[in-house]
């Protein structure tokens, strides 16, 4: 069996309200395998970004980790101090945000932007740098990119900028790449070809790809493993074909069905026969528990312990242990 | 026992100890803004010095009294007495009167011109609108201590001028501020559903539009008002406006500015310090309605 | 390019209509207001028929139309009339004390920027701390004291008590002569001739009239700046920024500032526009020989042309900064440059 490139052990994340402590993300823990592409898929407020973040070391400043390690490569990120994690920034792990366009500096060319990020990244004297960018842009697929460069990012449309996050991500040569939602508020044919360039690179370069999105449809077609997130905890972790033939969790199942057709495109955005996820959660139980239809007693206290063999499908329901069981 | 109840740990949730919790809530919130509550509790003691000032003191703000001119507070004149020997105090009392009336004057004109004209400029757009717009920049052409300054000294020195000249002069933030509200409110649906159910488009812009136009005005309401008496008493400073011998705070300043240099702090300190307080006061509460509105948005 | 020069154009345009509009009320106060202002100039003692005389003196007699035709021919040839006090032409006057006013709004406003954009974006990068909640009580505070107490306050404290500052008896020193005259700003033309004993009575004449100033016109400063730099750093392309790495330095200068310079800069005119109004103030109580003080003395002796000539010069200048920063907004924003 590989080493993860990257696991997440436990992890918390909180919040502090006016007299309580609101956890946003509950004791999840999942792996991610060099050289695979690894979906995230969730509701909105599942928590999903809040992981990333949380792995990059970008959670806002009100939200703090309150239990749980990432290693990475041996090394529990959480216990580093801030330099070193800027350090990580990019250079091991990289990360692309949705609304691209607002995510490039909108007084900085995007050849500079480029530029700056390999000059961080990459043993290249100054004067290189910007022509590296440039060889990055191409690679991603972006025509005419030398006087592309020059644009700024209004100049760009949103298919175009986020190529040129790709790029910049790539010029860090990471080792793990988080997407997040890369392709919202995009057209359509634009983010399918946004997700085979991210199949290309991961076929190029061998980066493993942690992809978070709330469409189903992506992740049958783009990812190798994939995680389902309810409400800040992890609800099951298999491969892609597994998880749709044979999904274990009763929120997959639920999850599943409310789509029309499972092999087509869906949003889970418009499933709505899931309760919203604002609610505070006090107990250490399952989340899920108080829309279950298959739920016992012991799920409003706890959540199962997971097996130890490192089983490819991971379910964290009583229920369906007890039916494996059998 | 449904553990999904709400956020808060409570041990036992009585109905009492739910009434006690609630309360604090409400109580916690309100204080995160210890700064908005002190404002208005400096405006309330203003307005109960202006509803029972004349009560309050036994002097007469206006006579003088040449046995005791120029003397420190002692405790009989609290703030001690101006070079009439008037008693300073008495005269800040009367004075918060006049200064909180003008606020209070100023404020509402304003307001209410400023918002009639940019409600009905928003809501019919044209030509009308953009007219309007025009005379609104060249207004925000002059700053408006020196727009008041221009008014009052064309239209001469009594306290109704000083509050008409003011009042012209903040018109304009309180026309711009409705009309933009009201284009983004009249393009809402319920706009179309009254007109569509047969109302004139009049009523609809009056009775249903403009309410909903008004929020960030009340804010700027309060500012103005701080700034109002920022002016009024900048003005009677310069001489312009209200001249002595009324008891108001910008005058009095002004009095009291001869005796700077020989050390007769008591008779422009008080007054000054009331005028930087009730100020202070209003721009407090204008800021913390801001962030609670503005909050609640959110 | 050519959308460039039809903002500019545009802009231009405006700006033409605003300071039309400006002379137009400025003459619409002078004549159309219930004091006549012949009988002002004649002054309390004057019979009707002397006022009759000032009326056909100063052309009230013509329609209005004629009046404003040759107000507004005055103007353009840069002719604000002469003052009734002095008999001297209104911008002459002007002229003369414009550079004491400039020395004074320029300090003060340079102070004024430093610590408003120091404490505004501390108060930003440190949002909800002490810092943050110490700028916005300084900006409060600066927004509510009244600029003439202030002014007061400060001579007391500081001339009188604590001997710190200079008399408040204008620039320099009774007795003391102007260095030869090259910028007319005292502190500049004395360097220039290596004049430090005048220099250091410049400064000891101009730190507390600028200080004071600078104190009130903080304030907005403080506010605004405040709001755009937290608009700029919760913005995603600082988190991508971070994403990749970038120390908090670089972030915080190539990222950070750049963006939020140019809503600090469109907001910098309105703020020049306290600082003129205050001018006025703080003039008076520090006897300096500007623009403001001229202004006061012309309101006390109802000094209609002078009132007037100033009002308009103020907002001329007000109207022309502002559209100067509109075309620096332009050249600099690239979204306006490049489409």
């Amino acid at each position: 069996m590989e080493e993860p490139i990257l696991q997440i052990d436990g992890l918390t994340v909180s919040i502090q309200g006016e007299d309580h402590r609101r956890d946003i993300l509950d004791r999840l823990s999942l792996k991610i395998f060099p050289n695979e592409v690894m979906g995230l898929v969730g509701e909105s407020g599942s928590g999903k970004t809040m992981t990333a973040l949380a792995t990059m070391g970008l959670l806002p400043r009100t939200i703090k980790i309150t239990g749980g390690e990432i290693w990475y490569e041996g090394q529990d990120l959480l216990k580093l101090s801030n330099r070193e994690k800027r350090a990580f920034r990019g250079g091991k792990i990289a990360m692309i945000f949705q609304n691209p366009r607002m995510a490039l500096n909108p007084l900085m060319r995007v050849g500079d932007q480029i530029a700056r990020a390999v000059r961080l990244h990459r043993d290249h004297p100054t004067n290189e740098c910007y022509s590296i960018g440039v060889d990055l842009m191409k690679q991603v697929g972006i025509s005419d990119a030398g006087s592309r460069s020059k644009a700024y990012p209004h100049q760009l449309s949103g298919g175009m900028a986020q190529r040129v996050l790709v790029a910049m991500m790539l010029a860090c040569q990471p080792n793990l790449l988080i997407a997040d939602e890369p392709t919202t508020g995009l057209d359509v044919t634009i983010q399918a070809q946004i997700f085979e360039l991210i199949k290309e690179i991961q076929a190029e370069t061998g980066v493993a790809v942690l992809l978070i999105t709330h469409d189903l449809g992506v992740v049958s077609e783009v990812c190798n493993r994939v995680g389902v997130m309810y409400a800040g905890q992890v609800m099951e972790i298999a491969n892609v074909a597994e998880l749709f033939q044979d999904p274990g969790h009763p929120y997959t199942q639920k999850l599943l069905k409310s789509i029309l057709r499972v092999d087509q495109i869906s949003d889970l955005d418009t499933s709505k026969a899931l309760a919203p996820i604002s609610v505070a959660f006090d107990s250490l139980g399952c989340r899920f528990a108080s829309q279950c239809e298959e739920v016992c007693p012991e799920c409003f206290q706890m959540r199962p312990e997971l097996p130890d063999d490192d089983c490819d499908h991971v379910v964290f329901c009583y229920k369906y242990y007890e039916k494996r069981n059998k | 026992m449904n553990v999904l109840q709400n956020n808060v740990k409570v041990k036992a949730p009585g109905r009492a100890g739910k009434k006690a919790v609630e309360f604090d809530k409400r109580l916690k919130r309100m204080l995160r803004f210890p700064f908005f509550i002190f404002g208005i509790i400096v405006i309330l003691f203003f307005l109960l010095v202006v509803v029972f000032g004349p009560v309050l003191t036994p002097y007469d703000p206006a006579l003088p009294n040449p046995g005791y001119t120029l003397g420190e507070p002692t405790s009989d004149f609290l703030f001690g007495t101006d070079k009439f020997g008037r008693d300073v105090l008495t005269r800040v009392i009367y004075a918060t009167r006049l200064d909180l009336m003008i606020a209070l004057f100023v404020a509402v004109l304003s307001f209410s011109v400023g918002s009639l004209i940019g409600g009905i400029v928003g809501y019919y757009g044209g030509w009308l609108d953009k007219i309007v717009m025009r005379i609104v920049d060249v207004m925000f052409a002059f700053p408006s201590f020196i727009l008041a300054m221009a008014i009052t000294s064309a239209l001469g020195d009594t306290v109704e001028n000083v509050i008409i000249a003011i009042a012209t002069a903040y018109t304009p933030y309180f026309i711009r501020l409705t009309r933009g509200e009201m284009l983004t409110v009249r393009t809402r649906q319920y706009a179309d559903a009254a007109v569509s159910v047969g109302n004139p488009k009049w009523r609809v812009a009056l009775v249903h539009l403009l309410p909903n136009s008004l929020t960030p005005s009340l804010v700027q309401m309060t500012l103005v008002s701080g700034w109002a008496i920022l002016d009024a008493a900048g003005l009677a400073f310069l001489g312009l406006g209200i001249t002595p011998p009324t008891a108001e705070w910008g005058v009095m300043v002004s009095e009291g500015a001869q005796r700077i240099i020989t050390g007769e702090w008591w008779v422009w300190l008080y007054p000054g310090a009331a005028i930087v307080l009730a100020a202070f006061a209003f721009n407090l509460v204008g800021d913390g309605l801001r962030d609670v509105l503005t909050r609640e948005e959110q | 390019m050519p959308y460039l020069f039809r903002y500019i154009f545009r802009r231009f345009f405006l700006t033409l209509i605003a300071i039309f509009g400006v002379i137009v009320l400025a003459f619409l106060l002078t004549r159309l207001l219930p004091n006549n202002p012949a009988a002002l100039r004649a002054g309390p003692l004057a019979d009707e028929a002397i006022i009759k005389q000032y009326e056909k003196q100063m052309g009230l007699d013509q329609p209005l139309f004629v009046q404003f035709s040759t107000y507004f021919g005055q103007l353009v040839k840069g002719d604000l009339g002469e003052s009734w006090r002095t008999g001297q032409p209104v911008i002459e006057e002007l002229g003369i004390r414009i550079p004491a006013t400039l020395e004074l709004a320029l300090s003060a406003f340079f102070i004024a920027l430093v610590v408003g954009l120091t404490l505004g974006i501390l108060a930003a990068v440190y949002a909800d701390t002490w810092i943050d909640q110490a700028a916005r009580v300084f900006a409060t505070l600066g927004a509510s004291l009244a600029l003439f107490w202030l002014a007061l306050v400060g001579v007391y404290v500081f001339y009188y008590l604590l001997h710190w500052a200079a008399a408040p008896v204008g620039r320099l020193t009774i007795g003391l002569s102007a260095p030869p005259d090259v910028t007319g700003l005292i502190l500049i033309d004395s360097l220039i001739d290596g004049d430090f004993k005048t220099f250091k009575d410049g400064v000891s004449h101009i730190w507390l009239p600028a200080c004071t100033l600078a104190f009130i016109v903080s304030a907005p400063i403080i506010k605004i700046s405040r709001a755009a730099m937290k608009d700029v750093l919760n913005a995603d392309y600082i988190r991508t920024a971070r994403a990749i790495g970038v120390s908090s330095w670089e972030l915080f200068t190539k990222d950070a500032l750049m963006n939020a310079f140019i809503p600090i800069l469109t907001m910098l005119g309105i703020v020049f526009g306290y600082l003129m109004g205050g001018n006025l103030i703080v003039e008076q109580v520090f006897a300096w020989p500007g623009i403001g003080q001229y202004a006061w003395k012309a309101l006390i002796t109802n000094d209609f042309n002078a009132v007037q000539g100033f009002v308009i010069l103020i907002a001329f200048v007000y109207v022309s900064l502002n559209f100067l920063i509109d075309v620096t907004y332009a050249l600099v924003n690239p979204q306006i440059r490049l489409e």
